[in-house]
């Protein structure tokens, strides 16, 4: 066991200084060439994945305190905020008041999402509006809904009789835009009667939840509900809960008829299987990263072994098994693609900024991909997959031709 | 199966060495069948060789030198016959157990020295030790000492680039000796050397010969025969010295 461990570990090390012999003397352009291969597959696949993330997650419209939402049937989560117009629940309030009263439920929320013209002091700008019944705790589309009054005062009982707060909680990106801070008044214009005044309550982060710098506001769902004519069946996009109860789920999915459940870990990374084409960009991205760097590898590394065969017939005339010699060239590509893989992580965020930035140019405060931790892991396992599916191929031109037939040439 | 002789390090009874021409081209062929006829490049050799003997073979090229060196070697198996080296027959082992058979028994030295170009002439000599799973620094013990007996103490940071044909040779020489095999196995060892530094690596050889290991050598070269205790001379695969 000892005497194996030695062996792996000196055949790594001489691994190690044939690349670096490579690198430096026989095929410095060559080797350089297969990094790059490499580095360029891992990027692309987490530029790639960048994108496809972030179109998942832009519909987590719940803030990490929200447990699970009921969403109209077919409607995945990746197409909430952009659902105006499509199936929405009605009686929203009572359900909302119904699941409330549960033991097992913190609070329960409807949240409508509107698109509406905002103004402050002469500068007017479309922002995503979401109407809740405000609890503490609660976070919307990265608001936190803390500064509005809890509940939903206006609705009152559903007479829509109740005392208008006139409050808005905007996101940064939302306040930057309008040049709005806490205590402005913005003029809100709704499509079913005039404009409505309303104080801006707090200024908040709106970075969460995949809507980046996306202008946002929240206030209550009633008085969005009388500034968009949707009083009347008193409806509204989903309703959010927070549960202490992990098998509420199916109770949930009995709310309405043809609605679905969406868990909480169906959000942020695990969501990109809620959206299709955020599935089928990244898996497009992947398998293209693959067959770019098995191509790149196999070709310029193929090239190496061929000019190498003698030194893979001396190997096997002095003794090294089969085996030792596998490891010794899969050592080699395993180092090339640590260094290409270190490398592909570093151009995959300089992909993520760049397409962010080349986004950024036409239509300001959109992020179209995101770069989370997780992505380092992600590129360094694709770089190793890449060793991996090219060391067949390479160990296979090492036995081309026989130790005897090589070394009389 | 004739056994081995009792002392032998290596021996051969009856052995034959054929090549299939053409066997690439014709494997696809429906019936299988090669157009050109098999060549023999070895017929009916036998040969015994003890602990300490130095044997020569010599031969014109083509002769089946080469052939008989890799066969003695371990690097090819007889097409029928057999070898024994150190007591197994090559024929039963599998290509693990005759990798396995090279590191520890055999030592090969070739004309053109072989060497990894990117590794010092120690870490070229430790070679061996490294798939025999020996420690760093006991494999740098042993292949300081063994590039002290060639005369090499001096050169073992050098890379083969910075060593001359006669430097690279007893390091090929000295990475052969540094498992202690039973048998060195030399296909012409000063081919590419003048006759001054052939001598001095004959020398080793027969250093080698008097620490009891076994050494074969083919050459063209006469006097690098003259070091051989027993010639075995070879034309068209057959012997004819006999």
């Amino acid at each position: 066991m000892r005497e194996r461990l030695t062996r792996v570990r000196s055949l790594v090390g001489l691994g190690g200084r044939l690349v670096a012999q490579r690198l430096r003397h026989t095929a410095p352009r060559r080797t350089a060439v297969t990094i790059l291969g490499i580095a360029f597959a891992v990027a692309l696949c987490l530029t790639v994945s960048g994108v496809s993330v972030a179109i998942a997650d832009q519909g987590s419209v719940a803030g990490s305190n929200v447990d699970y939402w009921i969403v109209p049937e077919g409607e995945s989560s990746s197409t909430l905020p952009v659902s105006v117009g499509g199936p929405r629940f009605g009686d929203v309030h009572a359900v909302a008041d119904r699941l409330t009263s549960r033991s097992d439920v913190v609070y329960a929320s409807p949240v409508s999402m509107q698109l509406l013209q905002l103004s402050h002091r002469g500068t007017t700008e479309y922002v995503i509006v979401a109407g809740v019944v405000a609890h503490d705790g609660l976070t919307v589309a990265g608001v936190n809904t803390s500064a509005l009054t809890p509940g939903d005062p206006h609705y009152e009982n559903g007479t829509y009789d109740g005392p208008w707060t006139g409050e808005v909680v905007i996101s940064d990106g939302a306040g930057a835009l309008l040049n709005a801070t806490p205590s402005d008044s913005v003029t809100v214009r709704g499509q079913a009667t005039s404009t409505r005044e309303f104080t801006v309550a707090a200024v908040t982060d709106g970075g969460e939840s995949g809507f980046g710098d996306v202008p946002v506001a929240v206030m209550h769902l009633s008085e969005l509900q009388t500034l968009t004519g949707a009083t009347t069946s008193d409806t509204a996009d989903q309703i959010l809960v927070a549960s202490t109860n992990p098998n509420i789920e199916n109770d949930l999915a009995g709310v309405y008829a043809h609605s679905d459940v969406v868990t909480r870990s169906d959000t942020g990374l695990t969501s990109v299987t809620d959206s299709d084409l955020a599935l089928a960009l990244a898996a497009a991205g992947f398998i293209v990263a693959l067959v770019v760097g098995v191509l790149f590898v196999a070709t310029t590394l193929g090239l190496e072994v061929t000019t190498d065969r003698r030194l893979w017939a001396t190997l096997s005339a002095i003794g090294f098994s089969a085996r030792s010699r596998a490891f010794l060239l899969f050592a080699q590509i395993g180092l090339l693609a640590l260094v290409g893989g270190v490398l592909g992580v570093i151009l995959g965020r300089l992909g993520v900024f760049a397409a962010n930035t080349a986004v950024g140019t036409v239509f300001e405060n959109t992020l179209v991909a995101v770069y989370p931790i997780e992505f380092v892991g992600l590129g360094l396992t694709m770089a190793l997959v890449v060793a991996v599916l090219t060391t067949p191929y390479l160990l296979w031109l090492t036995t081309r031709g026989t130790v005897t037939d090589t070394l009389k040439t | 199966m004739s056994p081995p002789a009792e002392d032998a390090v290596l021996s051969c009874h009856a052995v034959t060495r054929t090549y299939t021409r053409g066997h690439q081209r014709t494997r696809w062929r429906s019936n299988g069948a090669s157009d050109r006829p098999d060549v023999t490049a070895l017929e009916d050799i036998d040969l015994t060789v003890e602990p300490g003997d130095i044997l020569g073979i010599k031969g014109p090229s083509g002769s089946g030198k080469s052939t008989l060196l890799h066969l003695l070697g371990a690097l090819d198996t007889p097409t029928s016959g057999t070898v024994h080296i150190t007591g197994r027959p090559t024929t039963d082992l599998t290509a693990r157990e005759r990798a396995r058979l090279r590191l520890d028994s055999i030592g090969i030295v070739f004309q053109r020295f072989y060497l990894l170009s990117s590794l010092p002439a120690l870490s070229n000599v430790a070679l061996p030790l490294v798939e025999r799973g020996v420690s760093k620094s006991k494999r740098h013990d042993q292949a300081s000492a063994v590039l002290h007996r060639v005369g090499l103490g001096q050169r073992q940071s050098h890379t083969p680039g910075q060593l001359s044909g006669g430097e690279q040779q007893r390091v090929a020489i000295a990475r052969a000796l540094v498992t202690d095999p039973a048998i060195i196995i030399a296909d012409e060892p000063t081919g590419e050397l003048d006759t001054e530094t052939g001598a001095q690596i004959l020398e080793l050889f027969e250093a080698a010969a008097a620490d009891d290991t076994a050494v074969v050598l083919a050459s063209h070269d006469e006097p690098t025969l003259a070091i051989a205790d027993r010639v075995l001379e070879l034309r068209d695969g057959e012997r004819i010295d006999a």
